[in-house]
Formats: C-alpha cells, sequence, structure tokens
C-alpha cells in the first residue's frame, strides 16, 4: 500500500518502510527549510519514516518517498526510566 | 419634527429654545401645552441631556492596557442612559462599545478618544472626551522577536507584547534563557527563541526533527519520530542549582502503557533521559537532573502549564497551572542538550519516549520560586488566552 492510498485515518497508524540504504539517504537531511528526516527503527528493527515527513517533503530529491511501502507503526515500548 | 436644542421652528416640538409652533415647548419662550389643541401628545417638562463637564479618558497610552472613560456630568431629566464609542485618529473603533477599551496594536501612534452619548426622555447629546496618545508599538525584545519571526498578524504581534511585558513586570523576563511560544504556524515561525530570535544554535533556536505539525495552536510532534533540538545544556548555561523548565501541553495523554516525555535530553551514554514527561499510570514527573531520580511527580497527564523548577540544592518543586507539587532531591544539574518532543536527542534510530502532546509554550532558564512560577503561569495563560489557544 501507497502513501496515496491511505485513509486520514490510516495515516494516524501507518508509516513509510525504509532500507538501510534509504535510511542513510535521508539522514541528516532537511525535508523543508527548518526540518531534518529522523528515520527510526520500530519494534520489529525496521526502518521506518512518518507520514509527515513523506506528506511535508519539499525536497525534489526526496521524491521516491511517496512509493515508499506503508506499514502499520509498531513503537517500540517505553518503560518507566526510574 | 422634533429639535432637542434648538431655534428652530416647526410644527411639533421643541424641547429647549425660542421657537415657537402649534405645539410644546417644554422650556423656552414659546406656549407650553399638555397636548396641542388638535390632539397631539407631547412630554411635558423633560429636559434633554445636558453636558456639565466632558468625560475623561483615564489609563496609559500603550498598546496592551486597558483604558477607561468616565461619562462625564450631566444635567436633564432623569434616568439619563449613557453609551460609548471609541475613536482612533477620530474615526470609530468597530464594536469598542464599552467603558473601557484595551488599546491593541493597530492603536500604536494614534489618538484615541471615546464619545459618550448621553439619552433621555427628551433626546440625546455626544460629548468627546479627551484624546490619550499611543505610544509607538511595542517593546524592543517583542519586537525584535516578531521581526525575526515574520509575525504580521495584529492579535500575535500584540500578544507577544503584552506576554514580554508581563514577564518584565513580574521579574521573570531576566530568568529565562529560551522562550519558545510557537507562534505564526509554521516550523520557520516557531523555531525561534524569543529571548534571542536569531537563526543560529548559538542562540537556542529549535532544529525541528522527524513528524511535526505546525499549526496556529502550537507545535505537535507526531509521537512517532519527532523531536527539536533546542542546544541548551543547562550544564553550561545554567548556574548550579538553579534551573526551570515549562512546557505547556494542549494534547491529554490517556496511554496506560508507555510514556511520552515532553522535554528530555542526551546524555553521554546515549541514553534518553525523561525531564518533564507523561507516564501511563496516569500521572506526569520531572526529573531535571541526569541520575534518573525523579523530583517532581504532578497529579495527572492533564493538560495545561507544567513548569518544573530548582533554585537551591534542596528547593525542587513543580507546578501545574499554578498547582503547587513538592519534592526534594540532591543530584547534579542536567549535562546534556535539552530536547523537545521526546526523551533524548536521538541519533537515527535510537530509542525514545516520542510524545504526540502539542505544546503551545515551553522555556528553559533560571530557577524560579513558587510565586515567580504562579505568575509566570498566569503570564502564559493570558498570552494562550489571547490567541484563543487556552487549555
Amino acid at each position: 500500500m501507497k502513501i496515496a492510498q491511505l485513509t486520514q485515518e490510516e495515516k494516524a497508524i501507518y508509516v513509510g518502510l525504509l532500507t538501510v540504504e534509504q535510511k542513510d539517504l535521508l539522514v541528516g537531511q532537511l525535508f523543508d527549510e527548518d526540518s531534518y528526516f529522523n528515520p527510526i527503527q520500530d519494534d520489529n528493527n525496521n526502518w521506518i519514516i512518518s507520514i509527515e515527513e513523506i506528506e511535508q517533503n519539499q525536497n525534489p530529491e526526496f521524491g521516491w518517498l511517496q512509493d515508499l511501502e506503508m506499514i502499520l507503526f509498531v513503537p517500540k515500548v517505553n518503560p518507566m526510566p526510574f | 419634527m422634533a429639535n432637542t436644542i434648538g431655534w428652530g421652528s416647526g410644527a411639533a416640538n421643541n424641547s429647549i429654545g425660542w421657537g415657537q409652533g402649534k405645539t410644546n415647548n417644554a422650556i423656552g419662550w414659546g406656549n407650553v401645552y399638555s397636548s396641542s389643541p388638535s390632539g397631539e401628545t407631547d412630554l411635558v417638562g423633560v429636559i434633554p441631556p445636558i453636558s456639565l463637564t466632558s468625560p475623561v479618558i483615564s489609563g496609559s497610552g500603550v498598546v496592551g492596557q486597558t483604558l477607561s472613560t468616565t461619562d462625564g456630568t450631566w444635567s436633564g431629566t432623569l434616568p439619563i442612559t449613557y453609551t460609548y464609542q471609541w475613536n482612533r485618529n477620530g474615526s470609530e473603533i468597530l464594536g469598542a462599545t464599552f467603558n473601557t477599551y484595551t488599546l491593541v496594536t493597530a492603536d500604536a501612534s494614534t489618538s484615541i478618544d471615546c464619545t459618550v452619548t448621553a439619552t433621555n426622555a427628551g433626546g440625546s447629546l455626544s460629548k468627546n472626551s479627551n484624546a490619550i496618545s499611543v505610544a509607538a508599538a511595542g517593546d524592543a525584545d517583542a519586537n525584535a522577536f516578531i521581526t525575526a519571526a515574520a509575525i504580521t498578524d495584529t492579535t500575535q504581534k500584540a500578544a507577544i507584547d503584552t506576554l514580554v511585558t508581563d514577564l518584565k513586570n513580574y521579574g521573570i523576563w531576566t530568568k529565562m534563557k529560551a522562550i519558545y511560544p510557537f507562534i505564526g504556524g509554521t516550523a520557520a515561525q516557531h523555531k525561534f527563541n524569543l529571548k534571542n530570535p536569531l537563526d543560529t544554535n548559538a542562540a537556542f533556536r529549535l532544529v525541528f526533527n522527524g513528524g511535526w505539525t505546525h499549526s496556529s495552536t502550537g507545535a505537535k510532534p507526531n509521537g512517532t519520530n519527532a523531536w527539536a533540538n533546542s542546544f541548551f545544556n543547562p550544564s553550561l548555561h545554567n548556574v548550579a542549582n538553579s534551573s526551570h523548565m515549562s512546557y505547556y501541553s494542549r494534547t491529554l495523554f490517556a496511554d496506560t502503557i508507555t510514556n511520552a516525555c515532553e522535554m528530555g535530553c542526551f546524555t553521554a551514554s546515549g541514553a534518553q533521559r525523561n525531564l518533564i514527561f507523561a507516564s501511563g499510570n496516569g500521572t506526569s514527573y520531572c526529573v531535571p537532573n541526569n541520575n534518573n531520580e525523579f523530583i517532581v511527580s504532578f497529579a495527572s497527564n492533564g493538560v495545561g502549564f507544567y513548569v518544573a523548577s530548582r533554585t537551591s540544592a534542596t528547593a525542587i518543586m513543580g507546578q501545574r497551572n499554578s498547582t503547587q507539587y513538592t519534592n526534594t532531591a540532591t543530584t547534579a544539574r542536567i549535562n546534556n542538550i535539552i530536547s523537545l518532543g521526546a526523551g533524548s536527542g536521538p541519533a537515527a534510530g535510537l530509542y525514545s519516549s516520542y510524545s504526540p502532546r502539542e505544546s503551545a509554550f515551553a522555556s528553559i532558564g533560571d530557577g524560579l520560586s513558587a510565586t515567580e512560577a504562579a505568575n509566570y503561569y498566569t503570564a502564559v495563560q493570558n498570552f494562550q488566552v489571547s490567541l484563543s489557544r487556552q487549555v
């Protein structure tokens, strides 16, 4: 499933699946004048990028984000820090 | 026709005057009848309002301040009622029809007066007040931010100006090192530190990472991978035992499993440190140290303005919407750069407690006393109310 096929409700729970190579392309790069990409790993250690970053991207170099496969976001569980 | 005051004559009434007619003259040199011979009825002995002294405006001619006007003094038949119309450079200000008026940015460098109209059964009469000259717009610090962040909306400009003025009046301004008012609606505007609105890391501007949504109500991290780097390290920029952090959360956190960190920091080992965060157990905490010892436990994860402050080795407290929470600990200063929206400023992929809670304000600075923190809430809440985004 691509981002264009997601409903608004689905956009709240889906993320874009990245390869390691795609992740490396995004790290340290701006997606608009004041915002950087931040690829992270989900609970299955998949590299993922958020819907917001894909939709707000203004950098034509990363137009391929629109073609990413969308997967359900499975966050790492954050334990109490103390 | 009727003439309330004058020398007119005609077929109808003259309340005061020298006119003559076939009907009534309440005061004057004409004939007075309770009704005309033809059966017309009129008020007898009704004296319309007569101005004895003009209305007087009081208050400071500064944007954000409230002016008030007296009615002036009047004679005439009671009851007399009064209406008000405030004027800017002689032109009516739409909707300004109370006996008070709060100056807005549009009033800067103009002349403001008020027209008071007295009305009774005999008629109406208007009288203008004295005029107040309004100072040029804005506090210099507020203007610097407004210019840097390209704020053009009149309401937003006035809100920033009033916020800065309030913080200065409360004696809090000098204790602030970084203030993020999240005003304007875009990342390009939300990144600026009100205390030092330069587009540099050294000025503690925010750099956004991951999925943020910027809007007129604030900056909302997505809870997935969004965080912002403040470049502020308390260990370098605060003196020992004097620090505070604040976060105005507009999003109720109801997750019962995980934690959401509104403010966090790097550590040398790369581990997260949650500084202000909502936990899955329904309680919010503030942990302004790097030893994982919580110092302030708030009673809920509710929306509102969270402030955590330390003014001595043991004087540590927090407030949520000015409700006081106190705890003590003796720990070191934070020796890491503070981030917003996550438990740390992570390297790519590093685990952290990403928060989904929208922020309408955040700050970092010196320690605040309980009174100062309460005053801080008042100023920040006024700011939010003026922008219609308060919780």
